[in-house]
């Protein structure tokens, strides 16, 4: 059975890749996300997602609504920083100091966001973008590939 | 027992006459790195810039443990490299590099045969005497700034009681006189020749052997630390882009290019 969170995961992945419509059934959950195409901004697009009981969901459902899934993450006008490169993700240049940035901060292209880290290399990680950070998508210390998404970054 | 890091003797075993290394000796600095980061910006036809200090307020080690020395008895020193867009890739060589020639200069000055823990820290018997840490600053992307820390004159029983079974100092190892002038020299030295290699077109893949022969990881059961996890197996291979690959007990292998040996149970 889906979750919320696993609907998260879904309109994340869905936002970030190129695929335009995606419809996904399982068991008493439909789900059809669409982006629209007109508004897209960087990798990132404005994304409807339409969440769908199916008519006849037996046993009844979680009380999962479209609100529930999508007003914390309205997607218009922003777009992610991604990994240059794989490594450890650190949001500060060593634990006893302040981090890069918070959800809040206003960077601009080069603005210093975090640190990735491989080989004892300590690499410093620009914005590339100017905007306001709203959401960081990974955990400090954690491993990051290449081109993963490590904050969302609301550009409007 | 301390001594003063004398300049002369520094440029002398780099070799006055060479012209291309910006060499600086600092009294005390925040940390060795930044100060190489700042004269980078000032001088910016400097393809090699060094310095050494006696003291650094905020020395950093991985993950900003501090890199504890006292006056006159550690070397801490940082070189600022330069590299062509063309050359970005190399740059990914220099954590092995860095540590196979500060292990060069070891072994020349001091005939002191030190081993290599992935990805770079310097042991003697498991005893860490030396430490690497390199930073590629985004205002600078083509610059890298290696930071090495070593310990030098420092004796056993100076070091905090806690560290003691874990570090060594150069002093107790080769129990003479050791000038840290030269050896500062020496070490700058070899990492400027090791800059020209890389220049001409060498790669961590042809020092390969001679990082494996030294590498005391291959083979040993391990706990590996990679930001909030930790890793526990048997190193079964590092290949020649430096990825360390370890087989847990339940089979399954990992890979790793990023991560802290933190304990050698069968040492």
């Amino acid at each position: 059975m889906l979750t919320v969170s696993d609907i998260r995961d879904f309109i994340r992945l869905f936002d970030e890749s190129t695929v335009h419509e995606l419809s996904l059934e399982t068991g008493e959950i439909k789900l059809s996300l669409k982006k629209a195409g007109a508004t897209v901004v960087h990798e990132s697009a404005s994304t409807h997602a339409v969440f769908t009981p199916a008519l006849h969901a037996e046993p009844p459902m979680e009380s999962v609504t479209v609100k529930d899934v999508v007003e914390p993450q309205d997607l218009t006008n922003t777009t992610v920083i991604r990994s240059p490169m794989v490594g450890t993700f650190y949001r500060a240049s060593s634990p006893q100091a302040k981090p890069y940035v918070e959800i809040g901060a206003r960077v601009t292209p080069t603005s210093v966001v975090c640190i990735v880290e491989a080989m004892k290399l300590m690499n410093e990680i620009e914005a590339d973008i100017a905007g306001e950070i709203i959401e960081i998508l990974v955990e400090n210390g954690q491993l990051v590939e290449y081109g993963q998404p490590l904050f969302r970054v609301n550009v409007k | 027992m301390s001594d003063r890091l004398d300049r002369h003797k520094i440029e002398e075993h780099i070799g006055i006459e060479n012209t291309a290394i910006s060499f600086y000796l600092e009294d005390e600095v925040t940390s060795t790195n930044d100060r190489v980061f700042a004269l980078c910006q000032q001088e910016e036809q400097a393809n090699f810039v060094a310095l050494c200090a006696e003291f650094q307020q905020q020395g950093r080690g991985r993950r900003g443990r501090t890199w504890f020395s006292r006056k006159g008895e550690g070397l801490m020193l940082s070189v600022g490299l330069t590299f062509s867009d063309e050359q970005a890739a190399v740059m990914q060589d220099w954590p092995f590099l860095t540590a196979l020639a500060v292990r060069r200069a070891l072994l020349w000055y001091l005939d002191l045969d030190v081993a290599i823990k992935w990805p770079n820290d310097l042991l003697v018997d498991g005893k860490k005497i030396a430490g690497i840490l390199i930073e590629r600053r985004a205002k600078y992307p083509n610059r890298l700034i290696l930071g090495i820390g070593m310990n030098v004159l420092t004796r056993k029983e100076e070091f905090e009681p806690d560290l003691q079974s874990r570090v060594t100092s150069l002093i107790e190892l080769v129990k003479r006189p050791i000038d840290r002038s030269a050896l500062a020299g020496e070490v700058i030295a070899a990492i400027y020749r090791t800059y020209v290699d890389v220049l001409q077109g060498q790669r961590f893949h042809d020092l390969y052997d001679e990082f494996i022969a030294s590498c005391e990881t291959i083979g040993k059961r391990v706990t590996v630390h990679v930001g909030e996890h930790r890793h526990e197996g048997v190193v079964t291979k590092i290949d020649r882009e430096g990825t360390l690959f370890l087989q847990k007990e339940n089979g399954e292998s990992v890979t790793l290019i990023s991560g802290e040996i933190v304990m050698q149970i069968d040492q």
